[in-house]
This record gives C-alpha cells, structure tokens and sequence, in this order.
C-alpha cells in the first residue's frame, strides 16, 4: 500500500463517519434536513468513488481493517455527537464484526 | 430508539425498520458484488485515459451502473432507517454485508474460501445478531 493509498483509505472511511453523522443527524430533524442530507451524501458520494479505486488497486485484505476501524469510529461518534446510549452489547457485538472483518480478508 | 420515534409506530409489516435494515445489507451485498464484476471486466480492459487514475473508467461498465442503481436504492432505504434507528444500531447491522458478500461470491462468482473465512462470517453473522437483537423492547424499540 502506498502512502498515497494510504492516505485515500483514511480520508475516505473519515468521510464515511462524517457523512453517516450527517445523514442521521439530518434525517432525525424537521428544520436543516435538507442540508445536512445533501452534505452527507456529497461525503459518501467521495467514499464510494475513493472505494472503488481503492478495490481495483489493492487486495481486500488490506482494505477490511480499515473498515472495522470506521466502524469502530462510528459508534464512538454516535455516542459523542449524537448522543446515542451505548449497551455493553453493542461493543460485544462490534468488536465480534470487526474481529470477524479481519478474518474474512485474510487468505 | 423510543425516545426518537414515540409518535410514529410501524403499524403495518413492511414498514419495519428492522426489516428494512436486513433489506439494506441485502441491497449493499448485490451492489458489491455486481461491482466486484464491473471491476473485474475494468481491469481486464482498461481504457488508456488521463483520467485513468480516477477509476471513472469502471464507470462503462454495465455491471457498475447495476451496481450504482442497487447502491442508490439502498442508499433511499439507509434514510428511511435513519429516520428512526439509532446509528449505533444501523450501521453495524449493515456490516452484515461483510458475512453475505463473501457467501454471494461463492454461489454467484465461483470464489471459494478455508475455514478461516468461513469463521470470519460466523463472528460477523454472530455480532450482528448482539446488536440487532433486542432483549428488552422497551429499551430499544425503534
């Protein structure tokens, strides 16, 4: 993986946080819909395009990590942004997906 | 989820969220593997352009257009979700896509996986079901 690569993996999942925040934040409220919808999904219009660059160049093995530390971000983001009560549940249950996203892209 | 939603309840079937949570993972899975296809056909005949480097180039393919339309309706289906199911509840539960994308490509593009993946899926299939389940209602009904 270069460092160009790289980079465009942390950006791209820093995009999918942002604008999953954004969508739900937006979609959750009568006034600044819109805007926060439109916003959202200028981000994971970015990450849709980056991820497919990114699935031509590399292995999916080196792509899956990445995608469980997002996942990871998200729910962390949810609890500070959103304010979203956390269960002892759903960590069990992200750190079984991202363990799992890991051996899934190994070979 | 209660304290979201109290004056809208999913009175009829097809309104469920958690229904349409399962639907999204469906939706993702066929749009990654249609677009695991379009990239394929991309790479086997890429196109010399300047604007190569951009990846626009899969972009021709019919199989990335297919997969662009199933992304764009689950994309509709994600909003609905939102509208009523915690973040950190849905997006997790989209991980799904990770366990079914690898079982799609083994009966509908001929990969084959060890043991170690198979596990992979399991722990997936298995941390989606701690999340999505819902052990007291009251707690986190959408």
């Amino acid at each position: 993986m270069s460092l160009l690569q790289l980079a465009l993996v942390v950006i791209a999942q820093a995009a999918q946080v942002a604008g999953q925040l954004l969508l739900k934040s937006g979609m959750t409220r009568a006034r600044g819909r819109t805007a926060r919808v439109a916003a959202g999904t200028t981000m994971l219009l970015f990450w849709f395009l980056a991820w497919l660059r990114l699935l031509q160049e590399l292995d999916i093995s080196y792509l899956y990590p990445f995608e469980g530390i997002s996942l990871v971000l998200l729910v962390l983001a949810a609890r500070v942004f959103l304010q979203e009560r956390l269960h002892a549940r759903t960590w069990i249950g992200v750190a079984l997906i991202t363990s799992g996203m890991i051996l899934v892209g190994m070979n | 989820m209660r304290e979201e939603s109290p004056s809208r309840p999913a009175s009829r079937w097809y309104l469920d969220a958690l229904l349409h949570l399962a639907l999204n993972a469906a939706l993702v899975t066929v749009s990654e593997l249609l677009l695991k296809k379009g990239a394929m056909a991309a790479a086997a005949a890429p196109a010399p352009s300047r604007l190569a480097w951009t990846g626009l180039a899969a972009l021709s393919s019919g199989w990335v257009v297919a997969a662009i339309v199933c992304y764009l309706l689950s994309f509709i289906n994600w909003l609905y979700v939102l509208r009523t199911v915690p973040l950190h509840v849905a997006y997790p539960v989209t991980n799904l896509s990770h366990a079914l994308i690898p079982l799609g490509a083994w009966f509908f593009l001929g990969e084959r996986f060890g043991p170690l993946r198979a596990g992979g899926i399991a722990l997936i299939i298995v941390g989606t079901w701690f999340i999505a389940h819902r052990p007291d209602p009251r707690e986190t009904a959408p």
